[in-house]
């Protein structure tokens, strides 16, 4: 037995590769089989998807497998759900598998988003009796409205990932398989379904995903698989095959010139750091909610407690809000978000992504939320924006989120362009 | 090879509401969106039938065979015909139609050849009511021989399903083979005797006309509807027929598990 096999594996695959044979034409096929019995003369490019691939993953375990394009992620996936078959190696699983390969496959465009459900249980190998008992459930968890009962070549295709994903993870899996599906849902929704993996993870269902955002291979999974050329290059904790990932990528991805730098204002910041300003919020706020939850107060405070909207780059400071329940409710989530002048949102952080439990908050309490953080973002002029929402029945609630409550200016007596600093140390040698 | 042919009819079993969900699916599928609907079940066979009376009633003046007018004596062989060339053609593409869901499912393609059988069958029951319609309005004698269709339903559904096992899988590779099965079907729908009289051709060409499995069932179905003979007054061709039927439903089985697991890879 491998060493890192352990009684609990679930998936084992062993020592697989997968070659597919590339032809220039289909007749090259038929004369290959053709020449067979008479010394086989080859005419196809063998190509390696996979070489030598071996991972043992446990039940319950979250899997990130990351990789470039064409590093042969989807190929192992696919192998792993029985699809393909290896060229050589084992592979056992044990349990049902749920796999969302790609967006709505199995979907008929013409039928209803009802139908496509109960036709895709059925290739799930479940029952009429199981599906009638779930629906609801994946409708629920769909939120599409009444759009299930129309046909889903009218969705859009948030609409469509949403039944599919639905679907998928309604269907009691012991084991869940998702490649790159998740990224079209909005952020509302793959909240939901990241919720979902949470109490998937508490149940012992295994969960094995392809993605390209290490954001969230690094949030969620326990360990991941770096692939490169169709081989496992690292494998381990997933902070650590990222990083491994990151460099790897990094030695391919151009490096964008930006010459065109905004000039250093070292009077004005001069003048912030000895002075005190003043700041209302914005009228022109976006704000909505069910009311039951109100932010009544927001501010932005330096290290020494003093409010200020004109924030100098690179020294410490303190987004807060205070958050007054009018109910008791379990788990809220408090957010913040800043956004660029043409609303395109650039950094953001909650409690839940966090994993900061708030716990049971009592109505007539007023919760205070602060985010503390070193000013990187460059010079120019940004929205926040603060939030509460929440889990209610699954589903996600916003109690009230004031959208671009707050402008500030971030003023920089620094050289530097572009939307964010990395705080360069730039070093030139002549040899 | 044996084998083969248990795993598949254990996975069929296993399958049954997943084939009758696909079925249902499939039948309404070639009727959803257009305004008449299921009417087009109706009227696409009514159409032919009446072009067929049409050239050979009126313009040929074909006499009527055994004192059967020639429409029901056509009807009764259109049906068989029309049935099989339809699940025919239909199985030999439905992997390949189907590709998104071989490649991207956990699917058990094996099924398909048999849900094409089962949603096609709604066409056929359409042929079979005009037929009943047309003898009824002929005021044709009632018999228990009708019953004996069933049998010979039963002998087109296993041919026509070994035949499809083969022909699917091998379209898979070689994309041609849809291309000359609709060809085979033109030339079929001529080369057996379906709206002529075997009877017209010399006896030496009758035998070799006999070999052609397709006319076992097309002539069963006259013999059941029309003539009242029963199956076992050929047991030659009986025999022949189903040496010819399971030696092609096996094989075709045998072929398909063989080739079914490269399917993902090719398409």
């Amino acid at each position: 037995m491998n060493p890192t096999e352990s009684a609990e594996s679930i998936i084992n695959v062993q020592g697989v590769s997968k070659v597919f044979k590339l032809y220039q034409r289909q007749l090259e096929r038929i004369k290959e089989v053709a020449c067979l019995p008479f010394g086989g003369k080859k005419y196809h490019r063998p190509f390696v998807a996979l070489d030598e691939v071996s991972l043992s993953i446990g039940r319950g375990d979250t899997i990130g497998i990351i990789g470039k394009n064409g590093s042969g992620k989807s190929t192992l996936l696919q192998i792993i759900c029985g699809i393909l078959q290896p060229t050589s190696g084992s592979v056992h699983v044990t349990g049902r598998v749920s796999a969302l390969l790609e967006l709505g496959a199995g979907f008929n465009p013409e039928f209803s988003g009802r139908e496509n459900v109960y036709l895709n249980g059925s290739i799930l190998g479940m029952s009429r009796e199981e599906m009638d008992n779930c629906f609801d459930d994946i409708a629920a968890f769909a939120d599409i409205g009444d759009f299930i009962d129309q046909p889903v070549k009218n969705y859009s295709s948030g609409m469509y990932v949403r039944l599919a994903f639905a679907v998928a993870i309604n269907v009691n899996p012991d084991i869940l398989i998702v490649d790159e599906a998740l990224s079209v849902g909005d952020i509302s929704f793959q909240a939901k379904c990241f919720e979902k993996f949470r109490e998937f993870q508490e149940q012992g269902v295994t969960i094995l995903f392809v993605t390209h955002s290490m954001n969230l291979v690094t949030r969620y999974c326990n360990n991941a698989y770096l692939l490169d050329h169709g081989k496992i290059i690292q494998s381990g904790a997933a902070k650590d095959v990222v990083d491994t990932y990151n460099r790897l990528s990094a030695g391919t991805s151009p490096i964008k010139d930006n010459s065109n730098g905004a000039s250093p204002d070292e009077m004005l910041v001069r003048h912030l750091r000895n002075s005190e300003s003043k700041y209302r919020t914005n009228p022109n706020e976006n704000r909505y909610g069910n009311g039951k939850v109100e932010i009544i107060e927001v501010g932005i405070r330096d290290i020494n407690g003093k409010e200020s909207n004109t924030l100098i780059h690179g020294e410490k400071y303190v987004f807060w809000f205070k958050a007054l329940f009018h109910e008791t409710i379990e788990h809220p989530i408090t957010a913040y978000t800043v956004k660029d002048v043409k609303g395109f949102d650039l950094c953001a952080s909650n409690t839940h992504f966090q994993n900061l439990q708030i716990g049971l908050t009592q109505e007539g309490e007023i919760l205070l939320t602060t985010f503390e953080h070193r000013m990187m973002l460059n010079p120019g002029g940004y929205l926040l924006s603060f939030g509460c929402a929440g889990f209610k029945e699954q589903k996600y609630v916003v109690y009230d989120r004031r959208y671009d409550v707050l402008t500030f200016e971030v003023v920089s007596d620094r050289g530097s362009t572009g939307v964010f600093d990395l705080d360069s140390k730039i070093t030139v040698t002549r040899s | 090879m044996l084998n083969s042919l248990k795993t598949l009819i254990n996975q069929v079993v296993e399958q049954r509401q997943l084939i009758v969900t696909l079925s249902k699916r499939e039948i309404a599928t070639q009727y959803i969106g257009s305004l008449l609907g299921m009417v087009w079940a109706f009227i696409h066979p009514l159409i032919m039938i009446l072009v067929f009376w049409f050239i050979f009633s009126i313009g040929f003046r074909v006499q009527p065979k055994n004192d059967v007018p020639f429409v029901v004596w056509l009807t009764a062989g259109m049906a068989p015909w029309f049935y099989f060339s339809n699940i025919l053609t239909g199985s030999t593409s439905v992997i390949v139609a189907n590709a998104n869901l071989v490649k991207k499912t956990l699917f058990p393609s094996e099924i398909l050849p048999i849900v094409k059988s089962i949603s096609g069958l709604v066409t056929h029951v359409f042929f079979l009511l005009i037929l009943l319609a047309l003898m009824f309005f002929q005021q044709l004698e009632l018999s228990f021989y009708y019953f004996q269709s069933i049998y010979y339903l039963f002998c087109l559904l296993v041919f026509v399903l070994g035949l499809s096992w083969l022909l699917a899988a091998c379209n898979v590779f070689i994309r041609d083979v849809a291309h000359l099965v609709a060809i085979i079907v033109q030339v079929g729908f001529w080369a057996t005797p379906i709206f002529w009289d075997i009877n017209i051709m010399p006896e030496k060409v009758r035998f070799f006309l006999k070999l052609n499995p397709v006319y076992y069932f097309v002539q069963g179905y006259r013999e059941s509807f029309i003539f009242f003979i029963p199956f076992w007054k050929h047991p030659y061709q009986t025999l022949y027929f189903w040496i010819v039927t399971i030696s092609l439903f096996v094989g075709g089985i045998y072929v398909f598990k063989r080739l079914q697991p490269q399917f993902a890879d090719v398409l």
